[in-house]
């Protein structure tokens, strides 16, 4: 039986993480007319917190990491800047302090924040080192915003099933 | 006359094929008038209808001819333009020859037509960090890191990384773009750098105050990273206002700059860098580097050079102390030469072949006889 739950697991783990390496060729395809790529919302950082919601795990950390590598190989960004955004909004969402556990909506919202700021954060500082100057933030923000916005439509696609949530 | 005789003969057969009779006034004038009119009518409206059915062929031929009319002007007037088109062409063909025999007499190094590729973009590869296309060529067609990409109007980017079908090409928009200008009649001399907004902005100028609205911006070749002189696009002056000005960048250099003077230089890309689609990917001229044989050269180039730019009457350069003499060994003693008025210029090398290094580093100076002016 908990083998079976295991597997459910795992098969709802990978299809989340097909999920989001579509949603990351996507941003390949000619779409500037309708939305230029710079705004799109981060599908990495829901899956980020998607997965904190279920209690560390290297594995979700490692593979955040590549989907963090996949996304610099394909936006052109600087190389390292996503995996440790993306590794640190984890890590931030896990973070919750533990008294907040029963009030799961306020708990949510905590980790979901803390998650942006430290991805936020990590992004502009990599960013600012790897190109030697300070980048424009602009496209950024509306990309953080777009996401923070979607999170509570797009979140619940990486939520752990219910029963084992930590918040 | 005769068309309307045949129009009231056909009304009037009509008439008689109806059976309608006109009816004197009476008690039932009225009625019977109504009728007559309603009748006329009728006939009258088929008389039209068959008219025109009858001139239709007759429109068709005056509208095929009013069309061949036309097009006999219009072909006479391509033709007009095709001449002058012609002309023009061979007069060009004169300059292209006239300037290669300039830059073979300077000793100037070719510069390679540039040929390329045509790609199409087929994709996005952007962030908010990064300003990218996919185009669709790669290594496979010969397609480098470093290659121009141009379309009709004018620089889109650059190529930043190859794969076997495919390749990355980095807009003038990124913040990692960085490309040497110079205006195109100021010839002031800054580096291009995206900044991911719609006009990339322009760093460490030569010399700001004589460059000037709209004028065109050009890629200056510096460094060897483009082609010379491809239209990257226009200048454009944003005033800083007090606080933006403390904001610039903040490399040292860069502030610097905009501390001193409170402008910003910007360039609208002359090509519509989100509506690009097909682009020409140019390949870079390679600048071999700079060997011990060519130091020579240069020197002997410039000595060269002052012989040539000295005004007629002048001391020669053998009479100036410390100088050999370039024409002792030439003439013998108590011989005295003719003097010439001008330095006889002899090209050896008229066009110094491209895979020399040396020849495309420095301008291989013509051999000039020198020794003959005195």
């Amino acid at each position: 039986m908990s083998f079976g739950k295991a597997s459910d697991d795992s098969t709802r783990f990978y299809l989340s993480v097909g999920m989001v390496v579509i949603y990351l060729f996507a941003q390949l395809s000619p779409l500037a007319h309708l939305l230029d790529p710079g705004y799109w919302p981060l599908g990495p950082l829901w899956a980020a917190y998607g997965w904190s919601r279920g209690g560390p795990s290297v594995r979700s950390a490692l593979v955040l990491f590549v989907l963090g590598l996949l996304q610099d190989t394909i936006s052109g960004g600087p190389l390292g800047l996503w995996p440790f955004a993306y590794v640190g909004a984890y890590a931030a969402a896990l973070a919750v302090p533990a008294g907040l556990s029963e009030n799961a909506a306020l708990a949510r919202v905590i980790a979901g924040a803390l998650g942006l700021a430290a991805c936020a954060s990590l992004a502009i500082i990599t960013a600012g080192f790897s190109l030697g100057t300070m980048p424009p933030l602009g496209p950024f923000m509306v990309s953080l915003a777009l996401t923070a916005l979607l999170t509570p439509f797009a979140g619940f696609l990486f939520s752990p099933p219910k029963g084992r949530d930590m918040y | 006359m005769l068309f309307v005789l045949a129009l009231l003969a056909v009304a009037g057969a009509l008439v008689a094929a109806r059976g309608g009779r006109l009816t004197p006034g009476g008690p039932g004038a009225s009625v019977a008038g109504n009728d007559v009119a309603q009748q006329f009518s009728n006939v009258v409206d088929d008389a039209v209808a068959l008219s025109a059915r009858a001139t239709q062929p007759v429109d068709k031929f005056a509208a095929t001819a009013r069309d061949s009319i036309k097009a006999a002007q219009a072909l006479k007037q391509m033709e007009g333009e095709n001449t002058q088109l012609r002309l023009q062409i061979l007069e060009l063909n004169a300059r292209v020859e006239r300037l290669a025999r300039y830059e073979a007499l300077l000793g100037l190094p070719p510069e390679l037509l540039a040929t390329g590729m045509t790609a199409r973009l087929i994709g996005e590869a952007s962030g908010p960090f990064s300003a990218a296309r996919i185009a669709n060529a790669g290594s496979e067609v010969g397609v480098k890191n470093g290659f121009a990409a141009i379309n009709e109007y004018g620089l889109v980017g650059w190529v930043s990384s190859v794969g076997k079908r495919s390749s990355r090409v980095l807009l003038l928009t990124d913040p990692n773009s960085r490309i040497p200008v110079m205006g195109e009649t100021s010839r002031v001399r800054a580096i291009m750098v995206g900044d991911r907004s719609e006009q990339p902005e322009m760093l460490y100028m030569s010399d700001a105050t004589r460059l000037r609205p709209g004028e065109r911006i050009m890629t200056s070749g510096d460094g060897g990273l483009f082609p010379r002189g491809i239209l990257v696009g226009y200048a454009v002056r944003e005033k800083l206002s007090p606080i933006t000005v403390g904001g610039g960048p903040k490399n040292t250099e860069g502030a610097v700059a905009v501390a001193l003077s409170p402008v910003r230089w910007r360039v609208r890309p002359a090509a519509d860098l989100k509506a690009a689609d097909f682009v020409r990917l140019l390949p870079n001229g390679e600048i071999a580097p700079l060997e011990a044989g060519a130091e020579t050269a240069l020197q002997d180039a410039a000595a060269r050079n002052r012989v040539l730019s000295r005004p007629l009457g002048a001391p020669s350069l053998a009479t100036a102390p410390g100088a050999p003499p370039p024409g002792a060994a030439a003439a013998p003693a108590g011989q005295r030469v003719k003097p010439k008025l001008k330095p006889t210029i002899a090209v050896t090398s008229p066009t110094p072949a491209p895979t020399n290094p040396a020849a495309r580093t420095t301008p291989a100076a013509p051999a000039v006889s020198d020794g003959a002016v005195e």
